[in-house]
């Protein structure tokens, strides 16, 4: 039995008894010290369980009701063969997760316990990293401020742009197509009805349901990892929600032709949106629901298929109402933090000169014309100067007359204003959020997987304990803490050249670099660890025994789970780092003095030192 | 011109879509089975303890008590079951047919093709335990000579669910024995208040045994003893480790009957064959000692010990 020679010499025996139930192992985490042998004894409650120990090529399905379980070593071995225990010397140290390998019911991809090795060397580092980079950024920060001082600093130089229009003239060629959204929308459309179909007819198993491995799965895992921070709003481009609505609007799926004035005039019943809600705060409130129900909403196929579905009716209707993209820009759940996380985009749509956009009397790009629509996310596109409403529609870069309205590369996180309470919550909310969910769904804790599956157990005081704790820790728990962390700041700065409320405001950005990559950080293991499902379902999609492509059979195999923690951590230090930086960027457009500006950052720093090693604990410890 | 093409091919999709799933669904049924085939679609459902006909999809999982199937062939039919799980793993077997036992994986489908070749109503069960319904996922199979009108055997139905199913406080240990006998399903085959006569098909003994008896076998032979060894398993929560008791006729005997009764709970049985190269017999004596703590396990040996009818003798 995968016996592997003892370095040390000096390890203990560890005989550890595993009961398997219906989310969760009891005991949910080992600790050993590196060369213990252990000695692992496996029985379930309830159903059929696997266990996936992540690392040391060991996977068994534990039958209730058997004293013997089935082993095998997955690298070496097709075939179980019946056991009593599981023996290996723990040779490296780290974290390692047990997972169950055998579906189980709804929250089976999230069935887990953890395994530590003593010394448990990345955490470890992790954590000094983090404390590292904030003691390095600050004293760095100190010392250019002081520069600056003194008057030897080199003048900031602009942050860089590429014109990528200008530099790709085939993409110059592509955004000017009128058909290029409906060529993009409409295979969305198609696999959009795929997944409503599946999910209403298709297994009520998520992991076997191409809606919950494709959305879930592949689309969220795209989305924050790679459309976000590259592409920022590029999903609104091709999302087909908001499909039906415009093409009622419109009357037309490719544009004007050129004819009549008539045909830029929008149908609807042209209500006005109120201005109280002229805000984020209905996404916000939105994205919370969502995301109470989340254990619920990513495991049946079904509420994913009503929430989406829900999701492109309400789009549909609004759009009959209220002109242009209300719902999408006041509404949809989704949008709200496309557009928090947007400002981070390495990707813009601008004026290449505002001043042509100040001289122009056309504003072609804001009410349409021959070549296009005006912009449908309600903006004034030669005024923009943050990504977030912008829904990279490409309508202004077609209307504009002198061509003046282009799509640049840009570095990293190069929007840093948030000035309203909308946006700070958000920011707030997501990353309180990314926190939440490492802990309930990537988490071992059976008891808080209970409470969150409420569709299953029905524990409603449970469900009402973990519905409280989110909306509390999201409103009310984090946002106490950055006004402290704000007031304190302006004690440290010692000038009352910026209020506590201002300070609280513009430094909640900080959270925006940080919660996008503590979302990537948490994404990762859904993407390595069940990704295999996603190859499955696509030979499978409705769950029905059909095999399209072959890979139906096709095992839930985990991509070397055991290194996940060190992507996690240097993503979380980078972002990190990010908060930081723009930190300082903040504090140098709102003091005058740098050093002042610096000081009354510390606090604010440090809060997101605090929340990026609760995440590494939470990932690695 | 284009714009219209836009709109074709809107609605191309929009229809497309559903008729290509609707015709792959359709020849994906019929097409790999030649000639006069009955096929039959079966999935498990462990909430309600069933194999079922019915339909399980996405949006009526969460909702509908899916019926057990009662599957009626005539004789002579050539059968595919087509098996599917719609959440955990089951095991699907038919002893008096000699078929399976299958494992009945989430995801995919297993087919058992036979063909019914002789009369008779057969038990069909899942073998590997699937949840709280679990010992009554289990129904029947009735084939009748083509014209002859066939029985209709009662669905065995999962009562579990059932209101007024509480968990009695610790401390009353007859109503714990008998809360965790009908919880864990022990009556499904050891019969109402332990009377036993389930048929397990090829077991050597015919029937499963049964539980009224306990008192007998552990040599309490009068109602005064075996209120006495009541008294003294709810104070000794380590009883079995003793080896005599004064006072008591017989202590070392009944201990050991007392020890063996834990061990079986607590490890299970596997039931010998009758007929030594025919089926395994369906219903086996499952290991317990996961699911119960010492102390529950007495309390079901109270639960049998006072099933005795000593009025009666």
């Amino acid at each position: 039995m995968l016996l592997i020679p003892n370095p040390s010499g000096r390890g203990q025996r560890r005989d550890v008894h595993i009961l398997a139930q219906q989310y969760a192992y009891t005991p949910h985490r080992i600790v050993v010290d590196q060369g213990d042998e252990v000695h692992i004894y496996l029985a379930s409650m309830d159903v059929v369980h696997g266990f996936y120990l992540e690392g040391h090529d060991v996977e068994a399905v534990i039958y209730p009701g058997r004293l013997q379980f089935n082993l095998r070593h997955p690298s070496t071995e097709k075939r179980y063969r019946p056991a009593e225990e599981i023996v290996f010397v723990a040779a490296r140290p780290g974290k390692f997760r047990y997972r169950c390998s055998v579906t189980c019911g709804t929250l089976h991809p999230f069935m887990l316990g953890e395994m530590i090795v003593r010394p448990n060397y990345a955490f470890l580092a992790g954590s000094g990293a983090a404390v590292g980079i904030f003691l390095a950024a600050f004293i760095i920060l100190f010392c250019i401020s002081k520069q600056h001082a003194s008057g030897k600093a080199p003048a900031p130089t602009p942050a860089w742009r590429v014109d990528l229009l200008e530099k790709f003239p085939a993409l110059n060629w592509l955004v000017r197509r009128r058909w290029l959204q409906f060529a993009l929308m409409l295979p969305m459309l198609a696999f959009f009805m795929l997944f409503l179909i599946a999910g209403v007819l298709g297994s009520p198993i998520g992991n076997r349901n191409i809606i919950i491995t494709f959305v879930w799965i592949l689309w969220w895992f795209l989305l924050i990892s790679f459309l976000l921070p590259f592409g920022g709003r590029i999903w609104c481009l091709v999302c087909p929600f908001p499909f039906f609505g415009e093409w009622y609007q419109r009357r037309r799926l490719l544009g004007p032709s050129g004819g009549s004035p008539r045909d830029q005039i929008l149908r609807s019943l042209k209500k006005k949106w109120p201005l109280k809600l002229s805000n984020i705060w209905l996404q916000n409130v939105f994205f919370l629901i969502l995301c109470t129900f989340s254990a619920t909403l990513v495991t049946r196929p079904v509420t994913t298929a009503v929430a989406l579905g829900g999701l492109a009716a309400l789009a549909t209707a609004m759009h009959l109402v209220y002109p242009k993209r209300i719902f999408c820009t006041y509404v949809c759940p989704v949008s709200g933090f496309l557009g928090l996380y947007s400002m981070t985009a390495m990707i813009e749509v601008r004026a290449k000169d505002p001043e042509t956009c100040k001289a122009c009397r056309v504003k072609g790009a804001t009410v349409g014309n021959e070549q296009g629509w005006g912009c449908p996310w309600l903006l004034i596109p030669g005024k923009l100067d943050r990504n977030n409403y912008c829904g990279l529609c490409m309508e202004c870069i077609k209307t504009c007359p002198y061509e003046n309205m282009t799509l640049k590369s840009r570095p990293f996180c190069s929007d840093i204003d948030i000035s309203r309470y909308d946006e700070a919550w958000k920011a707030f909310i997501m990353i309180t959020l990314a926190m939440v969910y490492s802990v309930t769904l990537l988490g071992p804790w059976g008891t808080i997987k209970a409470w969150a599956n409420i569709s299953e157990v029905g524990n409603w005081q449970g469900f009402f304990a973990y519905a409280g704790m989110i909306w509390s820790a999201c409103l009310v728990g984090l946002p106490a803490v950055w006004v402290l962390a704000a007031w304190l700041g302006k004690q440290l700065s010692g000038s009352d050249q910026v209020s506590t409320k201002e300070i609280f405001l513009r430094y909640s950005y900080l959270l925006v670099p940080l919660g996008l990559l503590a979302w990537i950080a948490f994404s990762i293991p859904l993407i390595m660890v069940n990704g295999s499902y996603i190859i499955s379902t696509i030979s499978d999609p409705m769950g029905w025994g059909w095999n399209l492509f072959g890979t139906a059979n096709f095992p839930w195999t985990p991509l070397l789970p055991e290194y996940i923690v060190y992507i996690q951590i240097p993503l979380l230090l980078t972002g990190l780092g990010f908060s930081i930086k723009c930190g300082y960027d903040i504090a140098k457009k709102m003091y005058s003095d740098a050093i002042r500006g610096v000081r009354s950052l510390i606090p604010a720093g440090m809060v997101c030192t605090g929340i990026t090693m609760a995440l590494i604990r939470l990932f690695a410890g | 011109m284009k714009e219209k093409l836009a709109a074709w091919s809107v609605v191309l999709t929009l229809i497309a879509i559903p008729t290509v799933i609707g015709w792959y669904c359709y020849i994906q049924a019929s097409a790999p089975y030649l000639g006069d085939v009955r096929v039959f679609d079966i999935t498990g459902v462990a909430e309600d303890g069933a194999w079922t006909l019915e339909k399980v999809r996405g949006f009526n999982y969460w909702w509908r008590r899916f019926a057990p199937m009662t599957l009626y062939l005539d004789l002579g039919d050539q059968v595919v079951l087509r098996l599917r799980s719609a959440d955990v793993l089951h095991q699907f077997y038919v002893p008096g047919l000699n078929l399976g036992p299958v494992d009945v994986k989430p995801g995919g489908v297993v087919e058992v093709k036979f063909k019914a070749v002789k009369a008779g109503v057969y038990q069909y069960y899942c073998t590997s335990l699937c949840g709280g319904c679990h010992f009554y996922m289990s129904g029947w199979i009735v084939i009748t000579p083509r014209g002859e009108i066939p029985v209709t055997p009662k669905p065995i139905v999962c009562p579990l669910c059932f209101p007024g199913f509480d968990k009695p406080p610790e401390g009353e240990f007859v109503r714990l024995g008998e809360y965790f006998y009908l919880k864990l399903g022990c009556n499904t085959c050891h019969g109402i208040e332990g009377r036993g006569g389930v048929e397990n098909f090829n077991y050597i003994n015919k029937t499963i045994p049964a539980h009224n008896t306990t008192a007998e076998k552990m040599f309490l032979e009068e109602p005064e003893d075996a209120e006495a060894f009541v008294e003294l398993i709810k104070k000794h929560p380590n009883l079995n480790k003793l080896k005599v008791i004064s006072n008591m006729p017989r202590s070392p005997l009944v201990l050991s009957r007392f020890k063996s009764a834990k061990e079986i709970i607590n490890k299970g049985k596997r039931c010998a064959r009758l007929d030594a190269k025919g089926p395994e017999p369906p219903l086996q004596m499952p290991a317990w000692q996961a699911v119960l703590p010492e102390r529950d396990i007495d309390a079901i040996i109270i639960y049998f010990i006072s099933l005795y009818p000593w009025e009666e003798i």
